[in-house]
């Protein structure tokens, strides 16, 4: 009986599989988009002039002159226009709802991914400056922040939808003055976090990493006595030392804030002592002083381009870092590290052909495959190229120029800002929001009291000679 | 045996009353001894929300119970009867979550060491950080503190029963079931702890500070609880040549709540918020409720799709006050406030659980106003009426005993002028655990009314053109707590209210002051304070809310912000 039941479900889902199939086949090329007669800046392979962009399904499935689509594809004809790989954002705090947990000097067991916020205005804001894909770090205001996230700016979509699914895990470290002064101004009689140094701070992230060795230990020791057979009890679950176990492991990336020449060595040397390397250095503004270092370590380098003397620990830095460390091979990418940097993203990156003659591709890279490198996200996003996620920006003219202005973003092939249809739903935004403000100003008391002050009335009929009704 | 347990109280509380003549009901002249304590409603239109309406129907209660309901059911001979001819009879109301009658634990301040004050002060500052909100093993049932008046205004708005817990920290505290009568809280509960509250709220001047660290905080108690529970389960199985494991109040409290025996309600209002709450109890296995939610109406088929029982707050966004300029709020904003009437429509729609509740509403007497606007906005009305009545009755595991009028039940009853959710209808009295109850006129009313106006004389306080928040009674005297590193310091509010501003005194255990610059607007006040500690002058400032009886806030010294809750002493009149 249960067998007959299983063969009937069985050509019931096929029939049901095929009829789907048969579906599509009857509009085949309407998952597919057309992008034709674009100047498109690949960030891999160079600049394709009248190019095409094939997309099926979000995925890039062919580039170049001669690209052939489906009769049903929807074509976007993008004449006049330049098409770059979605930007990427190394250094974000854009879109969570909270950026330190500083109360502790080691916060490893704090994950972004738990607070970001899907709702944040600054998601569209990037979007209109093509901003497609962000890591969200933790800050600096400790030694060892918390593990980061990484999302694509899915405008309108649940977090769980704009998480990258397979992104790596990374964690954010701090060097130098923030960690160090997070708690300067902290009340009077109120101890001050240790550290208070950059020696301290070198020595907590030693310690950390011991105590993550001890912990591995403890569980290999533990998963060894059961492999004998015996039953002991596992060990607490330590969320802090399991993450970080994993750093030592190699299993979670260390994204580390950093300034000063001395201290970008310390924790290159550091991370060697433990038999692991840094992934990508962030803001590293004296990178360009050890610059033969960071290449041998093979660390990368996430910059500001041209920020500096901000702060005591900023007052060497050059907007030349970009180009010395990127002819030391090193893979530079820029940063926002600012809501407000990120909605003109591409523009920095231009800058970088003038400081020390990046050439065009290379200044791209920087707001695109590089960052994705850094991130171990290069296979899906950064550039454009066949089997690439379709996360792309169609612009009314060269990325470089500060006269251009995306028109059109779009993330694994769905349009997110549209700028033509932002414009025309710009009028009706306005009107809504004038009629309920009218709705609110025509009933300004939105909670009426419908209880007046109740007197007391007595409702027991007394002494009722029958007690019947 | 939960029916015996009201039996005795009751009639003793019953013949005090009586012989205290302080019911206005029950004129003095008439007193005389009951038999027992029999009631009988008549006349009235009962609605039992489980049955068919009654016209002219009959309620007999007897000893707290319903004892009879019907349309032609004799009345007893020893029945009082209540002639509640053209009313309405209901079910009292439930509000599924509250934080009515809460004091928060005060724990003493110590003492100051030696004759130095301020020593005593930064050794006060300098201790390890509080951990207020932090310890699942803090019970509600501790901190309530019933008095006869502490829940008048709820019962001028026919609520009889509410879950009740502190809305602060994370583990904001096992969370119980009351009834809003006039007896010692002991009477009162109906079931505690029933769930344990958890917010997202971080505490202050420690781990954890930040949501992130919030999430992590919780991750971790959990596992730790697991860990525990693996710990004890192995030496009590066998403890011969066994290390005995340490034993620990929070990680013991938080067994059932891992085992499934005991829900948690997550305190939320944003979507993000509630898909966090789930998120993480999904995460755990937990068994939960969504409290809040006032956005819940964008998710309800997400809601649905989880199967989430969701206690939703009928304290809808509110227009700031003092806004000057309506162009400078966001779209976001606006519309919020418009859709919310419409979350409990949408709910019902999806097929959602809910029951009602009134989140943070400032005054009680909008819980029903609300209720009447969710109705206006799609809800029908029996739906409505069944979300504070049978349906938090059946989340809460009370349906045998409370939610509708039926044989057996508990009699909590609401005798209304007419249709609830009609703008002029009045409570005219509630009944609870088969104890008649006068209603006493709100609070907000007494005190800056247009009668207390009128006698003070307050400058701008013309009933009707004020904004409604803005009668919050500031007036009276606060027990307050504020949260400083040392654990909770006690300290005593006295505050007179004149239109907006506000004088008064604080005192704490480093003295009494006078506060300056005291201004409410709304139900928002602000005050400021300076301690002298040996000829040093420390300047606090204070930012607060008040939430009927209830107040909370933050309080800055020299940087840094703790914040601190409260109640009102009871009027003693």
């Amino acid at each position: 009986m249960r067998r007959w039941q299983a063969i009937f479900l069985s050509i019931l889902v096929g029939a049901m599989g095929a009829a789907a199939q048969a579906q599509q086949a009857q509009q085949p090329g309407s998952n597919e988009i057309l992008i034709r007669n674009a100047t498109i800046l690949t960030a891999s392979h160079g600049t394709i002039e009248n190019g095409s962009i094939l997309i099926r399904n979000g995925k890039i499935a062919a580039v170049g002159k001669d690209v052939k689509a489906s009769a049903n594809a929807k074509v976007i004809d993008a004449t006049g226009m330049y098409v770059t790989p979605g930007f990427v954002d190394s250094h974000s705090h854009s879109a969570l709802d909270g950026t330190n947990e500083g109360s502790l000097s080691v916060t490893a067991m704090v994950r972004m991914r738990d607070v970001v916020n899907n709702t944040d205005i600054n998601i569209y804001r990037q979007l209109a400056g093509g901003m497609t894909t962000i890591h969200q770090l933790h800050g600096s205001a400790n030694s060892i922040g918390g593990q980061n996230s990484i999302i694509k700016l899915k405008w309108g979509r649940t977090v769980e939808e704009m998480w990258v699914a397979d992104a790596p895990r990374t964690i954010k470290f701090a060097l130098g003055e923030n960690p160090k002064r997070a708690n300067f101004n902290a009340s009077q009689g109120t101890p001050r976090r240790f550290p208070a140094t950059r020696m301290g701070v070198e020595e907590t992230i030693r310690e950390a990493f011991t105590q993550g060795r001890e912990y591995s230990k403890k569980w290999e020791d533990y998963q060894a006595a059961k492999a004998r057979g015996e039953n002991p009890l596992p060990p607490r679950r330590d969320l802090k030392l399991e993450a970080m176990a994993d750093v030592l492991k190699g299993k979670i990336d260390i994204h580390s804030h950093c300034y000063r020449a001395d201290e970008i060595v310390m924790l290159m040397r550091l991370c060697e002592e433990f038999g692991i390397k840094v992934r990508t250095l962030q803001h590293v503004l004296e990178g360009y002083k050890v610059a033969p270092e960071i290449a041998k370590h093979g660390a990368s380098a996430s910059i500001l381009p041209d920020w500096w003397a901000y702060k005591m620990e900023a007052y060497d830095a050059v907007p030349f870092n970009a180009a010395i460390m990127t002819h030391r091979g090193i893979v530079v990418s820029i940063h926002s590290d600012s809501n407000e940097h990120a909605r003109r993203f591409y523009q920095e990156a231009g800058k970088m052909m003038k400081y020390g003659d990046l050439t065009e591709e290379q200044a791209l890279r920087l707001v695109t495959l590089n960052p994705a490198i850094q991130m171990r996200l290069d296979h899906r996003i950064g550039s454009i190229d066949v089997g690439k996620d379709a996360d792309l920006v169609l612009l009314n003219g060269h990325p470089f120029s500060i006269y251009s202005r995306p028109e059109v973003t779009m993330i694994e092939g769905e349009i997110y800002f549209d700028r033509k249809e932002e414009l025309k739903r710009r009028d009706l935004l306005v009107k809504e929001k004038k009629d309920l403000i009218e709705r609110e100003r025509r009933s300004p008391q939105q909670v009426q009291p419908t209880q007046a002050a109740p007197t007391i009335i007595p409702t027991i009929a007394e002494d009722d000679p029958d007690r019947h009704p | 045996m939960r029916k015996k347990k009201f039996y005795l109280p009751l009639v003793c509380v019953i013949v005090l009353f009586l012989m205290a003549s302080v019911s206005i009901i029950v004129r003095p002249t008439s007193a005389r001894m009951f038999d027992g304590e029999a009631y009988a409603i008549r006349g009235a239109t009962v609605v039992t929300v489980t049955g068919a309406i009654i016209q002219k129907g009959v309620v007999v209660i007897r000893n707290g119970l319903i004892e009879a309901v019907g349309a032609d059911i004799p009345i007893p001979g020893d029945a009082r009867v209540i002639d509640a001819t053209g009313m309405t009879v209901y079910p009292g109301f439930f509000d599924s979550y509250t934080n009515y009658g809460i004091r928060p634990a005060a724990t003493p301040t110590p003492r100051p060491t030696g004759d130095d004050p301020m020593q005593a002060f930064i050794a006060q500052m300098t201790a390890p950080p509080s951990t207020v909100g932090l310890l699942p093993e803090v019970t509600v049932v501790e901190q309530l503190q019933v008095t006869e008046t502490t829940f008048d205004q709820q019962r001028a708005a026919g609520i009889t029963t509410a879950l009740t817990a502190p809305r602060t920290g994370v583990f904001q505290g096992q969370s119980a079931l009351i009834n809003l009568g006039t007896d010692t809280a002991e009477k009162l509960i109906l079931k505690a702890p029933f769930s344990l509250n958890i917010g997202f709220t971080s505490a202050r001047g420690g781990y954890p500070g930040s949501l992130m660290g919030v999430f992590a905080f919780l991750r971790q108690s959990l596992l730790d609880a697991q860990h525990y529970r693996e710990e004890w389960a192995r030496y009590t199985k066998a403890p011969r040549g066994a290390q005995r494991p340490q034993v620990s109040k929070s990680l013991a409290a938080l067994q059932p709540v891992i085992n499934g025996e005991m829900p948690v309600i997550f305190n939320t209002s944003s979507v993000r918020e509630i898909q966090r709450a789930i998120g993480f109890a999904e995460e755990f296995k937990l068994k939960y409720l969504i409290a809040g939610a006032t956005q819940s109406y964008q998710i309800a088929d997400y809601l649905k799709a989880k199967n989430a029982t969701v206690l939703l707050s009928l304290s809808f966004p509110q227009r700031p006050q003092g806004l000057e300029d309506p162009e400078r709020e966001a779209l976001r904003v606006l519309r919020e406030r418009a859709e919310a009437p419409k979350a409990a429509a949408a709910l019902h729609k999806a097929g959602v659980r809910f029951a009602f509740s009134s989140g943070t509403l400032v005054r009680p007497q909008d819980y029903i106003a609300n209720a009447a606007r969710a109705i206006e906005a799609g809800l029908p009305k029996e739906e409505a009426l069944k979300a504070m009545t049978i349906y938090p009755a059946q989340i809460f595991g009370l349906s045998e005993q409370l939610g509708s009028i039926e044989k057996g039940k508990i009699a909590n009853l609401v005798i209304a002028t007419g249709d609830i959710f009609t703008r002029d209808t009045r409570v005219r009295n509630v009944m609870i655990d088969g104890r008649l109850l006068d209603i006493r006129p709100p609070e907000t009313q007494r005190q800056t009314g247009p009668l207390a106006g009128g006698r003070r004389g307050e400058r701008g306080a013309v009933p009707g053109t004020e904004t409604p928040g803005s009668a919050a009674l500031a007036a009276g005297t606060w027990l307050l707590n504020t949260n400083s590193p040392s654990g909770p310091t006690a300290s005593t509010l006295t505050l007179r209210q004149d239109g907006e501003s506000l004088a008064g005194e604080i005192s704490t255990p480093l003295g009494s002051v006078p506060i300056n610059n005291g201004r409410i607007r709304g139900n928002e006040l602000t005050f400021d304070f300076t301690l002298n500690i040996q000829g040093q002058q420390l300047p606090i400032t204070a930012k607060g809310k008040i939430d009927g009886n209830a107040i909370s806030g933050m309080m800055e010294v020299m940087g840094q912000s703790y914040d601190f809750s409260g109640t009102k002493k009871p009027n003693q009149q």
